[in-house]
């Protein structure tokens, strides 16, 4: 009579591979997550340069304009508080916007962000391999940490043979290789979970913010607009542009100077 | 500066992200109030669309629209009014009585917008906050049928059968064709006659 042996795993192994699993959902989802919110701040980032350039600089421009023409009736009212402070105000406007419109023109000319398909799955599986909610230990993190703001850039810039680079270069560094016993590797597994759950949280919370912004709400009527065949940041361009004429009318005829604007 | 602006910062702190800057958060305001002068009449195709889809029956594609619409001109009172009526006939009493009361907000004249609140008021149980909205609408729209055919019936709930039969009599009498109307009227006069 021959005896059969059943193998029946132990518990601790049966609840590392369902954590496991659970895991492997969670990063999942981080990624496509993570790769939302990446999108979502390359084009907002995006869009802000492309409105600076376009509406921004004329806006920047007529502020300047208007804190001449405040500071040239501050000058012929050199008593009147009003007149002073109005100027003084003008001033600060033109300081801010111009500052604005100037660190963008530093970055030079960009283009509405529309990352590629094969783009978008590389970083997502970078976010899904390097994430540094998945480390175990802060040197670990802190690797991770740095690959992903490498990787964050290069899906910002479109450069998709850097997000390659990055996950072959991860695939042979020694943070990718596994081992210890169940016991442990059941606790880690469990950490991670929870750090992935919490990440996950933060993202969701992060883009509703992102969504309430302006930035945001600009950005969706100028993307409504083209939708309808409008280009409604030429528009505002053509709006302010007139406007900077009529400043620059009123500046002459108070005896200010606009030859140099 | 507003709140979200100053959030912006902290919201693109994610993992390895820089943060976008905020020194543009004054242009980009001032931008988007241009954008919106500019957007009124991309705002009404949505809003016809929309009553288009609930004229056919397509209750969540009008809602779609209708807040399409609001996106681009968040002051088309007649368009909050319209989700409202949406929203209302889908059940979600909460949703539409949020927007009734924005698009009253926008336009305290709003005969219609009061009616309708008065209608999702009675729906969600607050009789007396019904009747003070269709009397508002009354006051603003006395010819306004529905109106008083609702104040007749919140009036019947909460007892009075004279008072409301005197409103189903006034609302018959300005539309002796709508049958909702004829079909309170002959209820609450039964009951008057019994009572």
């Amino acid at each position: 009579m021959t005896k059969r042996i059943t193998l029946i795993k132990p518990p601790e192994a049966r609840e590392l591979e369902k954590k496991r699993a659970e895991l492997a959902t969670l990063e999942t989802r981080l990624a496509g997550r993570e790769l939302d919110l990446a999108t979502l701040q390359a084009e907002l980032h995006s869009f802000e340069a492309i409105y600076l350039r376009v509406v921004g600089s004329r806006l920047a421009e007529l502020d300047e304009i208007e804190a001449k023409i405040a500071e040239a009736m501050a000058r012929h009212q050199p008593n009147d508080e009003e007149a002073q402070k109005r100027a003084s105000q003008a001033r600060a406007q033109a300081y801010e916007s111009a500052q604005a419109v100037e660190t963008e023109q530093e970055a030079g000319k960009r283009e509405p962000f529309r990352p590629s398909e094969n783009l978008k799955k590389l970083y997502r599986e970078v976010a899904k391999r390097i994430h540094p909610d998945l480390a175990t230990d802060e040197s670990e993190r802190k690797r991770r940490h740095e690959l992903m703001t490498e990787a964050n850039r290069a899906y910002e810039e479109g450069d998709e043979a850097r997000l390659e680079a990055i996950l072959r270069d991860w695939e042979s560094s020694p943070e990718s290789v596994k081992g210890e016993g169940p016991g442990a590797e059941l606790v880690r597994v469990i950490r991670k979970i929870a750090q992935v759950e919490d990440r996950l949280k933060a993202i969701d919370a992060e883009i509703a913010r992102l969504e309430e912004s302006d930035l945001y709400h600009l950005k969706d009527q100028v993307d409504q607009a083209e939708e309808e065949g409008r280009d409604i940041l030429a528009e505002m361009a053509a709006g302010v542009n007139q406007q900077v004429v009529e400043a620059r009318g009123r500046l002459t005829s108070i005896g200010g100077h606009s030859a140099t604007l | 500066m507003s709140e979200n602006d100053k959030q912006v910062p902290s919201a693109l702190v994610a993992v390895g992200t820089k943060a976008l800057t905020v020194r543009s958060a004054t242009l980009v305001k001032r931008g988007l109030a241009l954008a919106k002068s500019l957007q009124p009449d991309l705002a009404l195709p949505h809003y016809n669309l929309g009553i288009a889809l609930k004229d056919n029956g397509d209750l969540d594609g009008a809602i779609a629209e209708y807040r399409i619409a609001i996106r681009l001109q968040p002051g088309m009172a007649a368009a909050h009014h319209n989700l409202a009526v949406a929203l209302h006939d889908k059940g979600d009493w909460d949703g539409a009585t949020a927007e009734y009361r924005t698009a009253i907000h926008l336009r305290p004249d709003y005969a219609l917008a009061h009616l309708g609140l008065g209608n999702a008021l009675n729906d969600k149980g607050d009789l007396d906050g019904a009747i003070a909205e269709y009397r508002t609408a009354i006051r603003l729209a006395p010819d306004l049928a529905l109106a008083h055919c609702g104040l007749g019936n919140a009036l019947e709930m909460k007892g009075d059968r004279l008072g409301a039969l005197g409103e189903v009599e006034k609302a018959r009498e300005l539309d002796p064709n709508d049958s909702s109307i004829a079909e309170a009227y002959e209820r609450i006069r039964r009951k008057a006659g019994n009572g």
